[in-house]
């Protein structure tokens, strides 16, 4: 166990209030109701994540990611399986959905989402943990979803949240994933532990 | 460095860019967004963003401005989702599409907080997007279309088939008709002729016998005339379609009584044995004329290719949903050809009886014609000289 129970529900809690947030937000802007949650966590090893999980997937994926650095450093991202990126895409701007991928219009509407999500996790885990950090301009990606993580080493641990959306009787699935280098995990797991002793 | 230095450096960029103070005024705008918008940095220097850009004076805005200034990630506002943020109008009024970005910037000296806000263009790329939509869905339109007239096509193809077979019927009947009047009809006149012209020449040589031997010959071909002109009027009044359909409730004792009559001198000459059998008032909803047509044909047909001592036997059951009425016979019976192409115009042939009795082919014919106007069925089996069973199904709706 990378983090234990009580860790997990700091954790938990924090992708909860910023999915919050992002969920809110959203509503007011595409006018349609979004229900958003996260049934699961799963906190793992990258290198086992990916042999457990994904390594023989090979579908196409869409992600947006966003670097941080501060007292831990990282890459939050999300990834969106493309059939359900795509059909967020649609459900959100009234459009049909006419292409297995995405142009750089339809692009923009998922770089969009994604940041706000990401942003609102970003966020909530800023306030709560009194941290602030230095960010890159989010940058979107298609990839297998194995590429989607290996861009740098093995060595790190994957935070993932199985993120649901409710969009008009839609449901469409995606992760809010963060991954952080094992030192950066080790002082995001000591920021954790702060959070606790004073609650 | 200045700020005022650092920004002018967005003026070397193509894309648009301004920044933002905390109180929302504009500190800078760059040469890029002054020729797109037409404003210049003297229009809008300094003056707060809300009340330069309405559209921008909302919750969601501001909650995302407010993120960003308390040090937030950068926030990204897509076409889609916002159409512009600021409005720049093309030569026909329309206005651009743009993504833009916003990040945070802060003064190196004075520590105070910018927000950048990065402008791209994406209308040229969007109307080759929409351009490429629309020739999409005009080939979808267009194939759906040719599937349609594909698909008529097909069902003319079809159609055309299916008045094609019913031609080739027609012209396989109308051959079928041609032949009988040409072949079928002229042996028995002739042998009438020839009886006629010998008493009438020789009357005075002839000896009683021989007189009487030539009016039966006369009267055996008149009968075997008559039995095809009626069963030629028939075939012709159903392929005309004025054939006359008429369905009674008809009793099945009463109808093989007198067919009883009918035959029974037939039957008799040639020393076959013929009963009928009949549960007790079966009863059929069906046309007795067309009824009576194919049991007499049957039953004809039964002593024609019965051997002199044998039997033919006719029942009418009730089974289940269904009346059965079957004519057996111990006769020369059928061969699998035989049987394969009886019901067809085109192909029956009839075969000289036991007696050498003539006929046509087309009893039958018009008899499996005759059932299924009457919604029932017809089958046959038969092994060559053991006998042939006709059986006639009429489903329950058709029976009382």
């Amino acid at each position: 166990m990378l983090l234990n129970e009580h860790e997990l529900d700091v954790f938990k809690e924090l992708l909860n209030i910023g999915v919050g947030k992002a969920a809110s937000l959203l509503n007011e802007l595409v006018q349609s109701p979004i229900k958003l949650s996260i049934p699961n966590i799963i906190v793992q090893e990258l290198s086992v994540f990916i042999e457990e999980y994904i390594k023989s997937d090979s579908n196409p994926y869409f992600a947006v990611k966003l670097n941080f650095d501060g007292t831990f450093s990282g890459v939050a991202e999300i990834v969106f399986p493309s059939e359900s990126g795509n059909n967020l895409v649609s459900v959100l701007t009234g459009e049909e959905k006419y292409s297995d991928e995405l142009d750089n219009v339809r692009v923009g509407t998922l770089n969009e989402v994604a940041n706000m999500l990401l942003n609102g996790v970003m966020g909530s885990i800023s306030n709560l943990l009194k941290e602030s950090f230095q960010y890159s301009i989010p940058v979107y990606y298609e990839d297998t979803f194995q590429n989607l993580l290996t861009f740098s080493s093995h060595n790190q641990v994957i935070l993932m949240g199985e993120t649901h959306f409710e969009v008009e009787q839609l449901s469409i699935e995606g992760d809010i994933i963060i991954l952080l280098e094992i030192p950066s995990f080790e002082s995001l797991k000591a920021e954790l532990n702060k959070l606790l002793e004073n609650l | 460095m200045t700020c005022a230095k650092i920004f002018s450096i967005y003026n070397s960029v193509r894309i648009g860019v301004f920044v933002i103070d905390c109180q929302y005024n504009i500190v800078f705008w760059n040469k890029s967004l002054n020729e797109q918008s037409l404003l210049s940095y003297a229009d809008v220097c300094h003056k707060n963003i809300f009340s330069l850009f309405p559209h921008l004076d909302n919750k969601i805005f501001k909650i995302r401005m407010n993120n960003l200034f308390a040090g937030g990630p950068p926030e990204f506002f897509s076409a889609q989702l916002n159409k512009y943020i600021i409005p720049i109008q093309d030569k026909t009024g329309a206005f651009k599409t743009q993504h833009a970005t916003a990040i945070r910037m802060t003064a190196p000296t004075s520590n105070e907080q910018f927000i950048v806000f990065s402008i791209i263009d994406i209308t040229d790329e969007k109307k080759q997007i929409d351009n490429y939509k629309e020739m999409r869905n005009k080939a979808l339109y267009e194939i759906e279309e040719r599937k349609k007239v594909e698909e008529l096509l097909k069902q003319s193809v079809s159609e055309l088939e299916r008045v094609n077979k019913e031609l080739e019927e027609a012209n396989r009947s109308k051959d079928k008709f041609f032949s009988i009047i040409a072949h079928d009809i002229k042996n028995p006149l002739s042998a009438i002729m020839a009886y006629s012209e010998w008493v009438e020449e020789e009357y005075k040589e002839l000896t009683h016998e021989e007189i009487i031997e030539a009016i039966s010959s006369i009267k055996v071909s008149s009968k075997n005339l008559f039995g095809l002109l009626e069963n030629l009027l028939n075939w012709t009044r159903l392929k005309l379609g004025h054939a006359e359909y008429d369905p009674e409730v008809v009793n099945l004792l009463e109808m093989f009584s007198s067919l009883d009559s009918l035959y029974k001198i037939s039957a008799l000459n040639k020393e076959i044995s013929l009963d009928f059998s009949v549960d007790d008032n079966v009863r059929l909803f069906v046309d007795k004329k067309m009824l009576q047509t194919v049991l007499r044909n049957l039953i004809s047909n039964a002593i024609k290719f019965t051997r002199h001592g044998g039997s033919i036997f006719v029942e009418a059951v009730k089974t289940g949903e269904e009346i059965i009425i079957s004519v057996m016979d111990n006769g020369v019976g059928m061969s699998e050809v035989q049987v394969a192409n009886m019901f067809k115009i085109d192909k029956s042939s009839s075969t000289p009886g036991t007696d050498k009795e003539e006929g046509t082919g087309l009893g039958l014919v018009l008899c499996k014609e005759l059932v299924e106007k009457n919604k029932g069925k017809i089958s046959v089996n038969s092994s060559v000289n053991k006998g042939s069973t006709f059986n006639l199904m009429f489903k329950s709706e058709a029976a009382f």
